[in-house]
């Protein structure tokens, strides 16, 4: 078994609006896999029909090697969840509902409840209705690492909690990780994406228009490079020549030069000239998520 | 058997609270009949009515309110005491299945380890065994609370009486929980119960007044659950079956629907 999740040709229409158009995406064992995309992507729609929660209209799931309808079971036997919109009951304590959720789970994961909220400073006796929405989600997480699962599917997991509590959410999942276990995470926030996935696959309308790891995609970022030339300068139109280039602006002795993937022709063209000083800004993923959403509203 | 008992604890309080309610109302109905009893007079007005009015008040067969099975029948087993099943049945039952589902607290126990079917089964059966809990609350009340009224009602009279009405509830309630379970739509699962109760109630009271739908009285569950009259005859075994036909034949289309549909957030 080399995926840990395997979509096929999945689609899943409601009506005209919603849904999911024929997704096909592989998500390796051991992994740390972010699925990205704006609200009403389809992002929850993909993650409730691996679990199946909803049944897809066509295409095939399979996770862990397992069909997602008929051995759905084992595979929530093996998988962890965190809903996207998370309710619990409100009547109960954290504690009553931890052990509802365990005993579920034929008492996998008790042992780890008094550890883990611990870490989430989770105050256990507690009614679920006085917690605010930032507890709630530790509760949710906590339920959903506590058996260990081989699988962790959260969808948008750090929504609501605070930086502190964020990091021991990636710290939790970094060591998932490290222990073999495979991420799959949704979220519409691309620093968090890239502060913990390996690989992302980008959804927009339904579509999967993106599969690349954040080394590819930086890879593919515009960045901007600054030169500060001496006596012997090239022209604008000299730089715009070069590979890659995509905009150049003069400031006085500065040429501020947009580039789009490997600086290598750049750099190899400016060799040529008097270079005084040069400054390149860290490539923003945010810019290539943008350009991607552009591409496809053209 | 977690999910069972979880739904059980849920309704702790509100069992609770019914289930003296439930006490409290028949033994103070039931102590009242002393000033009832043989006041001839109070009879003779009732025995002046159309007699489908009788039938309505649960003194059909020649039962007298001045007579203990005619009160039991007439302030309870065909009005009141089923009335209070379906509330508290269609409520727990479309709680347990459609308002779980529209505050999508069951996504993540739908997510657990739990086959779909089991997860409702467990959910109906903790809704039937509220039910049955109360009914046999009421069945006590009634062995232990008429002897000092100065009533001699036989047990089997008294269970068999309180059981048949119990089962016009579990239709109603079999029939929320099903529609719950097969839709998630809470204002279906709801309406249809309790607007079929009060049609199929009006039914068995009006239909035999008019020749042309006489026979409609025979689709109504009141119809089957007082038939034969339980309170004189006790339990009418033909009739019983069939409501818990209805009942539980509900239940399991539901569930048979709930098991292949797909889960609201």
């Amino acid at each position: 078994m080399t995926h840990a999740i395997t979509l096929n040709s999945l689609t899943k229409s409601y009506g005209k609006a919603r849904g999911i158009i024929e997704l096909d995406l592989e998500v390796k064992v051991g992994e740390v896999f972010g699925f990205l995309g704006p609200n009403g992507a389809g992002k929850t729609t993909t993650i409730r029909t691996i679990l199946d929660l909803i049944r897809p209209t066509s295409g095939t799931v399979k996770v862990l090697g397992l069909d997602a309808q008929t051995e759905s079971l084992a595979i929530r036997t093996r998988t962890g969840y965190l809903p996207g919109e998370l309710s619990l009951y409100e009547d109960m304590t954290v504690s009553e509902h931890l052990e509802y959720l365990t005993a579920l789970r034929s008492g996998a994961g008790e042992g780890r409840i008094a550890e883990l909220s611990e870490q989430f400073e989770l105050d256990l006796s507690r009614k679920i209705k006085d917690l605010s929405a930032g507890n709630k989600q530790k509760v949710g997480i906590v339920q959903a690492f506590a058996h260990g699962p081989e699988l962790l599917i959260l969808d948008e997991p750090t929504g609501g909690l605070d930086p502190l509590m964020q990091q021991h959410v990636y710290h939790l999942i970094d060591a998932a990780r490290e222990e073999g276990r495979t991420v799959f995470l949704s979220s519409h926030v691309l620093p968090e994406v890239e502060r913990i996935a390996e690989r992302v696959g980008i959804i927009r309308n339904g579509r999967l228009i993106e599969v690349a790891t954040v080394d590819e995609l930086k890879d593919r970022a515009v960045r901007v490079v600054e030169v500060r030339f001496g006596e012997d300068a090239p022209t604008e139109q000299q730089l715009m020549a070069v590979t890659n280039v995509v905009s150049v602006e003069r400031r006085r002795t500065t040429l501020q030069i947009r580039i789009e993937g490997s600086m290598d022709a750049l750099v190899k063209a400016l060799a040529g000239y008097e270079v005084v000083a040069m400054r390149s800004e860290e490539a923003d993923l945010e810019e290539v998520f943008l350009g991607l959403y552009r591409e496809e509203d053209e | 058997m977690t999910v069972f008992w979880r739904t059980l604890r849920s309704r702790k309080k509100s069992l609770l609270g019914w289930a003296l309610g439930l006490i409290g109302l028949i033994a103070i109905t039931v102590a009242a009949y002393p000033s009832i009893a043989n006041q001839d007079g109070f009879s003779d007005i009732i025995d002046d009515y159309p007699e489908f009015v009788q039938e309505i008040l649960g003194l059909g067969s020649g039962m007298s309110i001045t007579e203990p099975a005619g009160y039991l029948n007439s302030q309870f087993f065909s009005n009141m005491l089923p009335l209070l099943f379906i509330i508290f049945l269609v409520s727990f039952g479309v709680r347990v299945t459609a308002t779980d589902e529209r505050d999508g607290t069951l996504d993540l126990v739908a997510a657990h380890p739990l086959p779909r079917w089991r997860l409702a089964v467990e959910k109906a059966l903790a809704v039937l065994a509220a039910g049955t809990l109360l009914a046999i609350l009421a069945i006590l009340t009634f062995v232990v609370s008429t002897p000092p009224a100065g009533m001699d009602v036989s047990f089997a009279a008294l269970f068999g009486a309180t059981v048949s009405v119990f089962l016009v509830g579990v239709v109603f309630g079999g029939l929320a929980f099903g529609l719950g379970a097969a839709t998630g739509s809470r204002g279906l699962a709801l309406g249809t119960a309790s607007g079929l109760a009060v049609a199929t109630y009006i039914a068995w009271g009006l239909a035999p007044l008019i020749d042309a739908i006489s026979s409609l009285e025979r689709l109504s569950p009141f119809f089957w659950a007082l038939a034969g009259d339980p309170i004189l005859h006790g339990v009418q075994a033909g009739n019983a079956l069939l409501l818990l036909g209805f009942g539980l034949a509900f239940v399991s289309l539901g569930i048979w629907r709930f098991t292949r549909r797909d889960i609201a957030v």
